[in-house]
């Protein structure tokens, strides 16, 4: 049997086309993506909650001392997450 | 524009995190890497899943691709590393239900999958059988196969050839 032959038995079960299956990888794809972002939104979210708790009582001193300077310290971290944020996790189309 | 440069645009778009370009390249590569897996696993649906599989893992990491290589190998290569692991852990869980079955016959077969040519290309050792999937199935050149499998190019001639003369006795008996 020589090559030809095999060639045309194998292309005789190539399966079609078929959208259905782009469709699935793409939906597959997706949600790995979506399951990794929850899972990193979960984990950043708890380390910000915990870091919180552990500075809570110094910002607490320093903004019954320095309320002024404390309400900027809080627009500069706000503004930077709103900057960085689109940075790291650039948006796809 | 030929198919190579065409190719070579819809990585480039996938790398910069087109969603639609990597359809298109899902939709370029679909059949050839579907045939390869079903051949090579001999059941529709486990061979789809490994498919599936590869072109998600291949969208996680195209950003890692050399876009100046082909596209097709390192896919293949996806998706034989992809079924090499997805055996692993088939002959794990027979060995747990102790069952005796043996390698070969790890993915159950289909019965519309039943041809001569099946049965006899699953006799071939996993490597070579795959080596001649890729070179005699899907007109991969042999350097293309030995990137694919990564496998010394001498290797790889040396499968496809031992390959086809099991290929040729089993058949030749067969037919008559």
């Amino acid at each position: 049997m020589d090559e030809p032959v095999l060639k045309n038995l194998w292309d005789a079960d190539v399966p079609a086309p078929d959208p259905r299956f782009v469709l699935a990888v793409m939906a597959r794809a997706e949600r790995r993506r979506f399951r990794r972002e929850l899972a990193m939104t979960v984990a950043l979210t708890a380390a910000a909650a915990a870091l919180l708790a552990l500075v809570m009582p110094s910002v607490e001193f320093t903004w019954r001392e320095a309320p002024y300077f404390s309400n900027l310290a809080i627009l500069g971290i706000l503004g930077a997450i709103t900057f960085l944020v689109p940075q790291l996790w650039p948006a796809r189309d | 524009m030929t198919q190579d440069s065409a190719e070579a645009a819809w990585v480039q778009r996938a790398q910069a995190g087109s969603v639609d370009a990597f359809g298109r390249l899902v939709q370029m590569h679909q059949q050839a890497l579907r045939a390869f897996l079903r051949r090579l696993c001999g059941n529709v649906a486990d061979a789809d899943d490994l498919a599936q599989e590869a072109f998600v893992f291949a969208w996680e990491h195209v950003a890692r691709f050399d876009a100046a290589r082909p596209f097709r190998p390192w896919l293949f290569g996806i998706a034989w590393r992809k079924y090499r692991e997805r055996k692993r852990g088939w002959l794990r869980l027979l060995k747990r239900e102790s069952r005796s079955v043996s390698d070969e016959t790890s993915c159950a077969s289909d019965p519309g999958l039943k041809l001569d040519l099946v049965k006899a290309t699953s006799t071939l050792p996993p490597e070579q059988r795959a080596a001649v999937l890729l070179c005699l199935g899907a007109e991969f050149t042999h350097a293309e196969a030995a990137e694919a499998l990564a496998l010394p190019l001498g290797t790889v001639k040396s499968h496809i050839s031992r390959g086809r003369e099991k290929l040729a006795v089993l058949l030749g008996g067969s037919d008559g």
